[in-house]
């Protein structure tokens, strides 16, 4: 009788371990699957920057109209840079296995942003394109952080495409073009908005309050 | 720290399903004393049950047992109410019943009903015993089901099987689940030897053990429990006979099963500590080994997953409230995501765990239904009893502990 009831506990156990290592199998599984669908926006993203630049060279060498035809492409590329940014800050939380892989996804993403930045201004400059850009560098579980993105999330389905949001963990240390941002403008509170460059705003801002700002720009 | 404890108390609750699922299919032929029909008293305590004793006696007149092997000790215990006139009237209205009525007056400082069971207990000269609560419903087969389990020496008491009489409330429906599981496991610790509760509603004693060991506890809030306990203590057996079926009326409002639940829960904590010497005491077999840590593992675990699932659920809804004060009506977002994205989105971290223990437990739910013979219903109750009830329960236990550690005065 002793000797059955050690059976059925070590049977018990070792079914039990089956069932959580199918699990952590399935995990492993899931973030490879994550992590491929953000590599293979990133390529995307990569592309189509590459692709605008040799377009906007295309247009410079041989004329053309090229103000409609690089908003329209900014325009695209704003709403992938977007859903990487929130499906990479998804995935990397929730992530088991391949963290060492989303912190080299971040940090490409980050490259991606301030590339994409780059070409928002340069579309700016030579279209005079009324396109509000906030630059928003937040601390993860800050209270304040938290709120301006849901207002910032919010404020871009408001707007779409006039209104192009970028993210920025104030404390990712792996990436020095940071330090450099912070430096530039002055980032030392959590939660601090830059608007076209110029316009800072530290702490929590107001939905309305930006919805003014952002409205007089456009205008 | 939530996702981890998460994992490990999914894995615990996982093993130990399994086990007992196990222990379900183990072949234990149940040995069995036949044609055994020895004198039998039955202790009813009586505190203003006027409305319930009528039909608790009228069950026993039912019961398929020669009517001059059963004596009936009915203890008023100082009643307020017309106790003692309806017990009276019982007696002479079934004249071929032997009641005795025995009229108490409670000492300052009583509060439990051991008491009034150790009155009885001078007054018993049969070989066993039955207590019962003076609200019980037995079937007419209760009794007569239970005695073949006396067939080892060693077997000191013998427990049925518990059922809700005519459940209405929510929360009367919610017990019929936790009753239907608990009769379950108890099966399953009786094939184990490891069964240490006798309830009030309806268990059956050796007289002599119990006389032995100096009857009921009179400062105890659970002196079911602790009678158990002791008779685990001193090396005896307790069974369940799942053919014996008895029905008894639960709380029926939130208050009252509240008041009921800390009782029970202090009791269990109480004497788990009185019982101490048992833990991880190889003496009492799987007692000592298996059943006891188990017993104070759950209770740690209990307290834990609700202080954590709590906290989450507060950060949580603080979060959404946080969004709804700065978006108003625009928190609420009805974008819909695609297939892909709602896999690739699943948080495994969470959600494979919880999958895990609903599976185990909506399976477990199943068997328990099945070996005792109860049909699967009430679809809302169980759903609250999955979801919303563990935050009560564990609610239950905080303050049980709570009450213990600051050893606040007992109350029935």
């Amino acid at each position: 009788m002793v000797r059955s009831k050690k059976t059925i506990l070590l049977i018990s156990l070792s079914i039990a371990i089956l069932v959580f290592v199918a699990g952590i199998m399935l995990g492993y599984t899931l973030d490879n699957l994550r992590s491929n669908e953000i590599l293979k926006q990133l390529r995307q993203s990569e592309l189509n920057t590459e692709s605008y630049l040799i377009h906007e060279a295309f247009i410079d060498a041989f004329g053309g109209d090229e103000c409609t035809s690089l908003a329209l492409r900014v325009k695209d590329m704003q709403s992938l840079v977007a859903k990487t940014g929130l499906q990479l800050t998804d995935y990397s939380d929730k992530s088991i296995s391949k963290n060492k892989d989303f912190d080299y996804l971040k940090r490409k993403y980050f490259l991606l942003e301030i590339k994409f930045l780059t070409l928002i201004e340069r579309l700016k400059n030579k279209c005079d394109e009324k396109i509000v850009h906030i630059l928003f560098f937040y601390s993860k579980d800050d209270q304040d952080s938290i709120k301006q993105g849901y207002v910032l999330t919010n404020l871009n389905e408001i707007y779409g495409n006039s209104l192009i949001v970028l993210s920025i963990d104030k404390d990712y240390l792996d990436e020095p073009l940071i330090g450099v941002l912070k430096t530039k403008y002055g980032i030392t509170e959590t939660s601090t908005i830059i608007i076209n460059g110029e316009v800072k705003k530290e702490s929590f801002t107001s939905k309305a309050e930006l919805q003014q700002i952002i409205e007089e720009k456009i205008k | 720290m939530f996702e981890q404890v998460i994992w490990v108390v999914s894995f615990l609750s996982l093993f130990l399903g399994i086990f007992w699922i196990n222990v379900l299919y183990l072949d234990i032929p149940e040995r069995k004393k036949q044609n055994y029909k020895p004198g039998i008293s039955i202790i009813i305590p009586a505190y203003n049950e006027e409305k319930t004793l009528p039909r608790t006696i009228r069950s026993i007149s039912r019961v398929n047992y020669p009517k001059e092997k059963l004596h009936i000790i009915i203890v008023n215990d100082d009643s307020k109410d017309k106790t003692k006139q309806v017990a009276l009237s019982l007696i002479k209205q079934y004249e071929n019943l032997n009641i005795k009525l025995i009229n108490r007056k409670k000492k300052p400082g009583q509060f439990t009903k051991a008491p009034a069971l150790n009155e009885a207990l001078q007054y018993i000269k049969t070989e066993l015993f039955a207590c019962i609560d003076a609200d019980t419903i037995i079937s007419p087969s209760s009794i007569k089901n239970l005695l073949p389990l006396f067939k080892e020496k060693e077997t000191a008491a013998v427990i049925s099987a518990i059922k809700i009489y005519n459940p209405k409330t929510i929360w009367e429906k919610i017990q019929r689940l936790e009753y239907i599981l608990s009769t379950f496991i108890r099966k399953l610790m009786s094939k184990i030897e490891t069964l240490h509760i006798a309830p009030g509603a309806l268990s059956v004693y050796k007289t002599e053990v119990i006389k032995k060991l100096g009857g009921f506890d009179e400062d105890n809030l659970t002196e079911d429990l602790e009678i158990a306990m002791r008779l685990r203590f001193n090396n005896y057996k307790l069974k369940i006979s799942t053919d014996s079926i008895t029905y008894t009326n639960p709380p029926r409002t939130f208050k009252q099963l509240w008041d009921q639940r800390i009782r029970w829960f202090r009791g269990f904590i109480h004497n788990t500590k009185k019982y101490k010497k048992m833990f991880m005491n190889k003496n009492y077999g799987m007692m000592g080994l298996f059943q006891y840590p188990l017993n104070i593992l759950t209770l740690f675990t209990v307290i834990l997953m609700f202080i954590l699932v709590s906290y989450e659920l507060l950060r949580n809804i603080l979060r959404f409230m946080t969004r709804l004060s700065v978006l108003n009506l625009s928190a609420i977002n009805f974008n819909f995501p695609s297939i892909k994205e709602i896999i690739l989105g699943v948080n495994i971290k969470i959600m494979f765990p919880i999958s895990v223990s609903l599976v185990l437990a909506l399976f477990i739910y199943y068997k328990a239904h099945q070996t005792i013979g109860e049909r699967l219903k009430n679809p809302l109750a169980l759903v609250t009893y999955l979801t919303v009830y563990p935050l009560i329960r564990g609610l239950h236990w905080v303050t049980a502990l709570t009450k213990e550690v600051v050893k606040e005065k007992k109350k029935w």
